[in-house]
């Protein structure tokens, strides 16, 4: 997946999914106005009054990452006193070979 | 952007402008991406903001063809029916001055070049005389010149080269009625039998809504079973012009200049 990136504030095209990836996890489903099903549920995970299960979250950013095309290769999850931080490996899902 | 003659300028959707933008990356880059791949990436981000900003342009000029099209059709109109005709006249006192005008027709070959016009005015307002002024001004503005003017309320308007041209108007010729109505309730139907009172508000409501100096009098076109009275089965309603002598339904036949007038004290309402 081709992509831009600014590197030393020039703009700078390279082959990756990773932004990709980065963008879903970080936009907040229905706020797009013109792309509603863009971007996972943050505030459900983030709100005080519900507490979800650390592998409930894992499973749901897997299966949305598979939804919006990338493939998750490993997800490396690093815990710290009050933190778990959750680093994915992606890279693009195959186009060819795919059951419809 | 479209353009069809119903609809006018429609400016394009988030998911074509995206198609667009797509096919331009795959064109530049030699890849095949399609939408739902695209989408995420920092690249479409990029064009995600700009195609906003496209899409409150494409919206922009889409106003303004709308509002094009509105005033090329009002000056149309204008041309077609100029405001020196009886119909352009009597729309012009509507648009500019918010008053009912209404024009007698010329019945024989001595009355041509006279012309009598009935303007619905409150004489007793507080803004007459500039009212009045107001009004001469329009006929002098639209109305042709070489014609005698008949009426009560007179005046006179400078033209350019500083004439003085002569004007005149009549004020309505008020006719007032008393009315009977009966309302004869369905049996057939279970429906909530309205008061009297109610009834006669609502033949008021139709009465101020339908009716305008210069129309006929129809009396049964102010109450109707459908639209009004669902309980009925039958309504009547009858008028006197003689003070309550006389009562009939047939329709009163108005004068140019005549205003039928309805003082809600004197309705009768009678549910059988």
């Amino acid at each position: 997946m081709i992509d831009i990136k600014i590197e030393n504030g020039n703009a700078k095209m390279i082959e990756t999914v990773v932004f990709k990836a980065s963008n879903l996890l970080k936009i907040q489903e229905g706020d797009l106005e013109y792309h509603k099903n863009f971007g996972i549920d943050l505030k459900r995970f983030f709100d005080p009054d519900i507490q979800i299960q650390n592998k409930t979250f894992e499973a749901y950013s897997l299966q949305k990452m598979a939804q919006n095309g990338i493939n998750p290769v490993a997800l490396a999850i690093e815990k710290k006193t009050f933190e778990q931080i959750f680093n994915y490996s992606v890279i693009a899902a195959e186009k060819g070979g795919l059951i419809k | 952007m479209t353009y069809t003659v119903v609809n006018g300028y429609s400016p394009r959707t988030y998911e074509t402008i995206l198609t667009e933008c797509v096919s331009a990356v795959n064109e530049q880059f030699g890849t095949a991406y399609t939408n739902e791949e695209f989408e995420g990436t920092n690249l479409w981000k990029f064009l995600y903001a700009t195609i906003q900003g496209m899409m409150t342009i494409e919206n922009g000029i889409a106003e303004l063809g709308a509002k094009m099209q509105d005033y090329i059709r009002t000056q149309n109109e204008e041309l077609i029916i100029h405001r020196s005709s009886v119909d352009g006249f009597i729309q012009a006192m509507a648009d500019e001055l918010k008053l009912i005008a209404s024009i007698k027709p010329i019945e024989t070959g001595e009355e041509a070049g006279n012309i009598s016009i009935a303007v619905d005015i409150d004489e007793a307002g507080s803004d007459y005389a500039e009212k009045k002024q107001q009004i001469f001004n329009t006929m002098h503005k639209y109305l042709t010149a070489g014609l005698f003017y008949n009426g009560t309320e007179q005046g006179t308007v400078t033209a350019t080269n500083g004439q003085q041209f002569n004007y005149a108007y009549d004020l309505p010729t008020k006719t007032p009625l008393k009315v009977k109505i009966k309302v004869r309730v369905s049996e057939n139907k279970n429906i909530f039998v309205e008061t009297p009172n109610e009834i006669k508000e609502k033949f008021l409501n139709n009465f101020e809504k339908l009716y305008r100096m210069g129309f006929d009098f129809e009396p049964q076109a102010f109450l109707c079973i459908d639209r009004d009275l669902p309980f009925a089965s039958e309504i009547t309603i009858t008028y006197s012009t003689d003070g309550g002598t006389e009562y009939t339904e047939e329709i009163l036949q108005g004068m140019y200049d005549e205003k039928i007038t309805i003082n809600p004290d004197e309705i009768e309402v009678e549910v059988l």
